[in-house]
């Protein structure tokens, strides 16, 4: 495990160890300011009726805790501070873990997973870097452990989706144009999920990085520190990523010639 | 500047991370060859789509509140100590 700076991560890495894979461990930043999505997730917390605030656990609780005495509580055990914490940050982290995931119910797991690790590990937490940003690179570990253990079924060989060229160099790639503008694409259900069945199909490796790159957006060495990969082998494996993708986006939107 | 060498080039450019020079021949043979002007648009277009689609998945789902079920779920969990196995 790299840490780049310790005095911007708190990441639990004896949890992630511990889980079996060392490899998929994450000590990222999201793209998004720290503060941009702490408060996102706070204002969200707000709004949720079901807040502890309304529950039977905390009917005493008026004035919503900070994270910093949320923290404090879990520590101290204390049940109810786990359930705020769960409802504050759980709706961005299940958003996170279904964007990976393509599947509800694996959302559902690492979501539970992420929780599960915080909770154990929430010593480890040394409030140098957010809460909510400790907990989304805890929820993006979990959901890369389970694209690992998802039993493939349709996985394709890299290489068979890759262009290729005549001797000279030149381009085979038929030059036929999609049949749908973005977006046409993007407005029918259907075609949304057809593309995130193509990511799906991507060999696991490739796949996780056009997640965490293209998808998550996080930054090339964030990426490299997350899969334990050099900054160029994450270069090199998002573009046969991207153009794997564009092969098999081909396969189902190519316009067939007149 | 050749197809090949061209499409290496383009994970520099989707980044904005090619120098002057090298965008320049980059342009002018995406300017002279149809395939690859269409190689580098799908490949554009497939970052696009990959981030529309993934985004877009909680649009679809029936609640975009969190189960009530996962968040019982967790703290039966935690409370149990199932968290400390």
């Amino acid at each position: 495990m790299r840490l780049k700076d310790d005095s911007h991560y708190d990441f639990p890495v004896t949890d992630l160890h511990a889980a079996g894979d060392s490899s998929a461990s994450i000590e990222a930043e999201p793209a998004e300011s720290d503060d941009a999505k702490d408060n996102a997730a706070q204002s969200d917390a707000a709004q949720t009726p079901n807040s502890p605030t309304c529950s039977e656990s905390s009917t005493e609780e008026s004035v919503e805790p900070t994270d910093e005495q949320l923290v404090a509580r879990v520590r101290d055990g204390d049940q109810s501070a786990c359930e705020w914490v769960v409802r504050r940050y759980a709706p961005r982290m299940l958003s996170t873990a279904r964007r990976m995931l393509n599947s509800e119910a694996d959302a559902l797991d690492a979501v539970q997973d992420a929780f599960l690790s915080a909770f154990r590990t929430i010593d480890s937490f040394e409030g140098r870097a957010q809460l909510g940003s400790w907990l989304y690179r805890i929820v993006v570990n979990a959901a890369l452990m389970k694209l690992r253990r998802r039993r493939r079924r349709k996985e394709r060989s890299i290489e068979d989706l890759l262009p290729t060229y005549s001797d000279n160099g030149t381009l085979s790639d038929h030059i036929q144009s999609w049949r749908l503008t973005h977006d046409e694409t993007i407005e029918t259900r259907e075609m949304r999920q057809l593309v995130r069945n193509c990511i799906d199909e991507l060999p696991e490796l490739y796949r996780a990085v056009l997640l965490l790159r293209d998808i998550e957006e996080l930054s090339t060495d964030e990426v490299a520190d997350a899969l334990e990969l050099t900054p160029a082998g994450v270069r090199t494996r998002l573009h046969r990523a991207r153009q794997a993708l564009k092969s098999l986006l081909d396969e189902h939107m190519t316009e067939l010639p007149a | 500047m050749n197809c090949c060498e061209f499409v290496e080039l383009l994970v520099d450019f989707s980044e904005g991370q090619l120098s002057e020079d090298s965008l320049a021949k980059f342009e002018s043979h995406r300017d002279a060859c149809q395939h690859c002007a269409g190689y580098a648009s799908k490949y554009l277009e497939t970052i696009r789509l990959g981030r529309a689609a993934c985004h877009r998945v909680s649009d679809e789902t029936p609640s975009q509140q969190v189960p009530e079920q996962l968040v019982r779920r967790i703290l039966d969990a935690h409370d149990s100590g199932e968290f400390l196995a």
